[in-house]
């Protein structure tokens, strides 16, 4: 299985299929997580754009990820070859260098405990997807992405073969 | 890479004000400097770590965590010089000061507005800044990225 | 570390305006069990912290921006803020509730609520942050647009992901029912919340929080979150919600003919389809939006072409957009709706207090009450579009005929003396719909504490109860009978205190508080915020004892409007429904029976333990709320 995240699927012709930011992704996250409510401190945010543009961002989980690379103390690490990026707590000091580097933001300092903090797809169920009202969250990865790609690529084919 | 930035903290370190004052062979001890990795200028300074090996390996209490500043502080007076937190950081960020027998590294400069260096960098590479405000400007830089592509996950 | 496990931060931010001091006191225990949060906290400040007879738009009058201990919990839809103070509008307990993300974000900044009083000498805004807040100069934003306001806002502060609950030019010109506008979206739209904050000189509170709402029992909540989100699955009533947002209700008002059409001379409308749920959705929907957490996701984002190619997006529409906006004025036109929606918006003023007064003078002005050179010249008869625009403007900036408009309709309907024509309840504009051909609507209206309301009591529970529920819970299984009048006082009343727990908790009341089954009601708006606020914040909690608190911050509001003489007089629909029938319609012919008001009244103070005459809370049922004789 490649390696898999969690990625956002709208349907632009659909004004429920999109993200609404409700947030309840976030909510949901840190509390997984943390037990509190604290949006801020969850591993997805909604970056809102304005328009009507609501976008969640998370770790793309990098096949050469810059964070695990630029790690001095090796806390990033992954369980197997295929696997998400995590975190060792207790082996990170906090230097903020991954932060740095994530060309997405997707991984920070959690404010509480200081440590780096990014998604875990919650050790295999990720809740955000879980509870998603408008089920726009879903676990990928990048070979269902570039085959969802392909596949639209090929129907304009056809469409413009027709026209 | 113009090392404006080095030059400004050395001269700080020295009480200087004007470059041409500095003396061939004085050298302050490094607080910051720059380096080249793969072909991307970047500093190698202190990162003020949350939980930092060198706070944690001082035996004398003169690296100490400021969480109200965010900033990991080293109090010269009360230094010995052991050289262990030099060993322990792993950005090579600590160095000897031989004038004074203790060690060095960046304080953030808390007695200045700006730190010298941030002022000194002529393209505003160098800012003063919180990590959690980085990941959500880039996060916000990534969704607009996204934009476009957003049926594919 | 605070006496409170979870739930609420313990913290209260009191201001005064007046010498720009800043304090933070501590929520007590005893508090918090007695008056939840929300509506209750402002009850008990308003009404302990202010004497009879303040004028509202002075510096003694106090604004409070109350949260609820389930606000910036994981809990869905747990993003509701009361903004309460004395009301411009009524003289009585003023309220208004917006939905978004600001409330949430006041617990993440570490408070459960901001106490405002005094004057500002200059234009100020408030900046709130994680347990700190500074008074801020705000000239530079005097005079400016929501949006402008905004805009400027994020960029001094340098940081777009702040919250701001700001006053636009009609707040600041003390427009009488001026509101305030969350984050550009989201609208405490009644009871002229927005000129009370315009008199203090405040321009916005903005609030930026990265701290924990901590959750006593996580286990335990998680299992509440749960139960709740399976309770959503197959109503009907939510997915109506997410499909078509609360413009759904235009073709319900069509059908039973409520419509308060034309100033409530007509009680339908002939083209009505054009301004449909269905038209909103698909002419200018762009999506779906949802408040904090919220599963239902009800809020419309909704785009226009302004005049040349661009699109200009907004928030809305909402059936009282359309209601407002549409029937009231009879401009049955979904773009027109649109762009006056977006102008009072950007202006913050409210569109039930705008539409009504102009439509009260279309309506005295095609009697030949009102003379074109009183009216700055306009051709101002129902349906001119032009008209409404231009006077929206005047109303905002207080010029010409617009002044006159600013105060609203009774204020108007007192200097022309025409207070027939002036459709109101305590001076707040009727919204909602006609309730002529139906008592038990116009019982709830009539006796809401803050005005007109609809959304104080829920009526509706006489269409689907069951009669054995209705004789288990009211005493009388003819409460299942819509058309009878036994037992509904009681209905009238219970539904009230149910309905306020909602405003105490920070809850939306379209996520919890509705369904078309009356067991769902007790099992979410009871049972499961309960269970919420017990696994939130650790403190003992019952089911009757949280109706009980409901009730008790329902008699302070009494309380309060009794102080401020407003007694049974002030419990009546305007004499328009009692005197003349409806139209046309499903209704046509109903109007209220004085007879049967009356009786219903008498019904409601009796089911309430208030004094049956007067209306005043008995000292009997004082004690019994734990209040003495004075209400405290």
């Amino acid at each position: 299985m490649a390696k898999q995240r969690v990625g956002y699927f709208e349907d632009r012709e659909d004004p429920e299929a999109q993200c609404s930011r409700c947030r309840l992704c976030e909510l949901i996250c840190a509390f997984h997580h943390h037990q509190v409510g604290n949006p801020r401190r969850a591993n997805i945010k909604v970056i809102a754009l304005g328009k009507g543009v609501d976008i969640p961002v998370v770790c793309l989980n990098c096949g050469d990820a810059p964070c695990m690379n630029i790690c001095p103390t090796g806390a990033l690490y992954r369980k197997e070859r295929d696997g998400m990026v995590l975190v060792r707590s207790d082996v990170c000091i906090g230097c903020s260098m991954c932060v740095s580097v994530c060309p997405a933001g997707a991984i920070t300092l959690d404010l509480v405990e200081g440590t780096a903090a990014k998604c875990d797809l919650c050790g295999g169920e990720p809740q955000c997807v879980a509870y998603c009202p408008a089920k726009v969250l879903r676990l990928t990865d990048a070979e269902s992405v570039s085959g969802k790609r392909m596949r639209t690529f090929a129907r304009s084919l056809v469409c413009q073969q027709e026209a | 890479m113009c090392l404006s930035c080095v030059l400004a903290c050395q001269m700080k370190a020295l009480g200087l004000l004007d470059p041409r004052d500095l003396a061939s062979g004085q050298k302050p001890p490094r607080r910051i400097s720059m380096t080249l990795i793969e072909g991307t200028p970047r500093t190698s300074i202190c990162r003020h770590c949350v939980q930092a090996p060198c706070a944690e390996a001082c035996i004398s209490g003169s690296m100490v965590r400021d969480e109200e500043a965010s900033a990991v502080r080293h109090n010269p007076e009360t230094c010995v010089g052991c050289g262990t937190c030099q060993l322990v950081c792993p950005f090579n960020a600590i160095t000897r000061n031989d004038q004074e027998d203790c060690m060095a590294k960046c304080n953030l400069c808390p007695e200045d507005d700006m730190p010298p260096c941030v002022i000194a960098c002529g393209t505003g590479a160098l800012a003063l800044g919180r990590s959690d405000h980085d990941a959500q400007g880039k996060k916000r830089k990534f969704a607009e990225e996204l934009r476009g592509e957003r049926n594919h996950g | 570390m605070g006496i409170f496990q979870g739930g609420y931060t313990g913290k209260f931010l009191h201001v005064d305006l007046s010498d720009q001091s800043i304090q933070t006191k501590p929520l007590e225990r005893d508090f918090a069990l007695k008056y939840i949060g929300g509506r209750g906290f402002s009850a008990r400040i308003l009404y302990e912290g202010l004497r009879a007879g303040v004028d509202p738009l002075s510096p003694d009058n106090i604004l409070v921006f109350a949260t609820g201990p389930l606000s910036g919990t994981p809990l869905p839809s747990a993003s509701r803020l009361i903004v309460a103070a004395k009301s411009p509008m009524t003289g009585g307990i003023g309220d208004a509730s917006s939905g978004g993300y600001w409330a949430p974000e006041l617990k993440y900044a570490g408070f459960d609520a901001i106490i405002l009083k005094g004057r500002s000498a200059t234009p100020v805004y408030l900046w709130v942050e994680n347990g700190k807040a500074a008074l801020r100069p705000a000239e530079h934003l005097w005079g400016k647009r929501i949006d402008e306001t905004s805009k400027l806002l994020k960029e001094e502060i340098g940081d777009e992901d702040i919250h701001i609950c700001a006053i636009g030019p009609g707040g600041e010109n003390l427009v009488r029912y001026a509101c305030i506008v969350t984050d550009e979206e989201g609208v405490g739209a009644r009871t002229g919340m927005g000129a009370a904050m315009g008199s203090k000189n405040l321009k916005a509170v903005v609030v930026r929080g990265s701290l924990d709402v901590k959750i006593a029992d996580p286990e335990r909540f998680q299992g509440v979150i749960d139960a709740y989100r399976k309770t959503l699955e197959g109503e009907v009533w939510t997915e109506t919600l997410r499909r078509l947002g609360t413009p759904n209700l235009v073709a319900h008002r069509q059908k039973l003919g409520i419509w308060g059409a034309r100033n409530f001379q007509r009680a339908t409308i002939d083209d009505w389809e054009k301004i449909s749920g269905e038209v909103f959705r698909e002419k200018y929907l762009v999506k779906a939006m949802g408040c904090m957490g919220c599963m239902v996701r009800c809020r419309r984002y909704s785009a226009i072409l302004d005049g040349s190619a661009n699109l200009l997006y907004m928030k809305g529409p909402e059936y009282e957009t359309i209601n407002a906006l549409g029937a009231k004025p009879y401009i049955i036109d979904p773009a027109f709706i649109l762009r006056a929606h977006y102008l009072c918006d950007e202006y913050g003023i409210d569109e039930h207090g705008a539409a009504s007064a102009i439509s009260m003078a279309m309506e005295l002005y095609e009697r030949g009450i009102l003379k074109k050179a009183e009216v700055d010249g306009e051709e101002l008869v129902f349906g001119n579009g032009e008209a409404f625009l231009r006077l929206i403007e005047k109303i905002v900036y207080r010029k010409g005929f617009g002044d006159l408009l600013a105060e609203g309709t009774r204020i108007m309907g007192e200097r022309l003396h025409a207070d027939y024509y002036a459709i109101h309840v305590k001076g707040s504009e009727v919204d909602a719909s006609d309730p002529r051909s139906m008592v038990t609507r116009a019982l709830t209206y009539s006796v809401a504490t803050r005005g007109s309301c609809h959304l104080r009591g829920f009526p509706y529970i006489d269409e689907f109860i069951k009669p054995e529920e209705g004789l288990k819970y009211f005493g009388t299984a003819a409460v299942s009978d819509v058309k009878a009048l036994e037992g509904k006082g009681k209905l009238v009343a219970w539904s009230e205190d149910w309905i306020t727990v909602a405003n105490l908790m920070g809850l939306c009341i379209f996520a919890w508080y509705r369904s078309r089954t009356f067991s769902m009601l007790i099992k979410r708006g009871l049972e499961l915020v309960t269970e919420a606020y017990v696994a939130a914040t650790g403190l003992p909690m019952t089911q009757e004892t949280l109706l009980r608190c409901g009730e008790r911050v329902y008699n302070k509001e009494k309380l309060f409007n009794w102080r401020e003489g407003m007694g049974r007089e002030a419990d009546y629909p305007p004499p328009r429904f009692f005197d003349e029938a409806m139209p046309d319609g499903a209704g046509k012919g109903a109007h209220l029976d004085r007879g049967d008001y009356e009786r219903l009244l008498d019904d409601y103070y009796t089911a309430r333990g208030w004094d049956p005459v007067t209306g005043c809370p008995t000292p009997e049922k004082l004690e019994e709320l734990g209040l003495d004789e004075s209400g405290r």
